[in-house]
């Protein structure tokens, strides 16, 4: 960029600038010999090519087992749902249901033997365990749960 | 001559393309020798730079991204390279040793006023007007270089040019 002889320190184009041949003295002092021998580029160069060369090899390499490591992940969480049990009133499963006290997915006498429990020790009863729907839950919703506990099915199997 | 443009190339390097890290240093080469020779004052050491700078800059790939012009993100680089090559030479030299003028004066000219000036100036403001009207660089890519404020580089250069302009060695340069 050509100042001519303009004044130093002109800020109008933001930039300062100095006389012209204050530039070019300046250059014949510093402006250095720039020759570097072609055997010194080969050096560069090919310490360059190789270098480069494994570090794309080695980012691909990292990829790749990012990728394999992410597909197995996704596998092993799928199987791991698929393998979960009927669970406590989640998306997509069977519903629970009112007797099923401990949440397993079964009513049995473990439930009945929870709500026992609860009673007993005089903790904050919920309304949905008032099994029978006498409008009380006692003892006698316990006694319902261990019926339905050893309900004869249909085809006439304990459950 | 390769026509793309440095972020091109870095972008092709990234990409796996070897011959791209060869144009590009091709287009720098000259312009770190230049400058490397600038602090280091030898040839062999210049030399040595420009190999350091360029191992430097490979081992930024792949994943490298150009923020700012090729110059100022290299002028730190051979500059602490370079530094680094006087110390060993010299042995714990400061900057201000490394900053000197110590290139000789070219035969045929009379350039010892201009040197012996330069010399007297602060080493920061030596600096700034090299970048500045030998190495083209503009303020802003000077600031990015050295990290300092944009402001600070036109102080130094203010008074740089101040000093150039009152003493009577170098005030024929502003007639």
């Amino acid at each position: 960029m050509s100042r001519g002889n303009a004044q130093p320190d002109e800020f109008g184009d933001g930039e300062v600038h100095a006389p012209v041949r204050l530039r070019e003295d300046l250059g014949r002092l510093f402006l250095a010999d720039a020759t570097v021998p072609p055997a010194v580029d080969e050096s560069i160069l090919t310490t360059a090519r190789a270098g480069l060369a494994r570090r794309w090899r080695h980012r691909l390499l990292v990829k790749w087992s990012a990728a394999v490591a992410a597909a197995a992940a996704v596998v092993l969480v799928s199987v791991r749902i698929g393998m979960h049990p009927v669970e406590r009133g989640g998306i997509g499963t069977v519903a629970t249901r009112v007797e099923d006290l401990n949440g397993d997915g079964r009513v049995d006498i473990l439930d009945a033997f929870v709500l026992a429990r609860r009673i007993k020790g005089g903790d904050a009863l919920q309304k949905n365990w008032d099994v029978n729907g006498d409008g009380f839950v006692d003892q006698h919703d316990v006694d319902a749960i261990a019926q339905a506990a050893v309900k004869v099915d249909d085809a006439g199997v304990v459950q | 001559m390769d026509p793309r443009t440095d972020q091109q190339l870095v972008a092709a390097i990234n990409a796996g393309e070897g011959r791209a890290f060869d144009v590009l240093y091709y287009r720098y080469r000259d312009w770190v020798v230049r400058l490397a020779r600038r602090f280091t004052g030898n040839a062999e050491d210049a030399l040595d730079v420009l190999q350091e700078t360029w191992t430097y800059v490979y081992r930024k790939f792949p994943g490298f991204r150009l923020t700012a012009n090729m110059t100022t993100f290299l002028y730190p680089v051979v500059r602490n390279l370079s530094l680094a090559a006087v110390r060993k030479r010299r042995g714990n030299a400061g900057d201000e040793a490394l900053l000197a003028v110590s290139s000789p004066n070219p035969p045929g000219t009379n350039l010892d006023d201009l040197a012996a000036v330069l010399r007297s100036l602060p080493a920061g403001q030596r600096e700034v007007v090299l970048m500045r009207f030998v190495d083209d660089m503009s303020l802003e890519e000077i600031a990015r270089a050295l990290a300092i404020p944009v402001g600070t580089v036109k102080s130094r250069l203010h008074n740089a040019l101040a000093t150039l302009r009152q003493d009577p060695r170098t005030r024929a340069y502003f007639d």
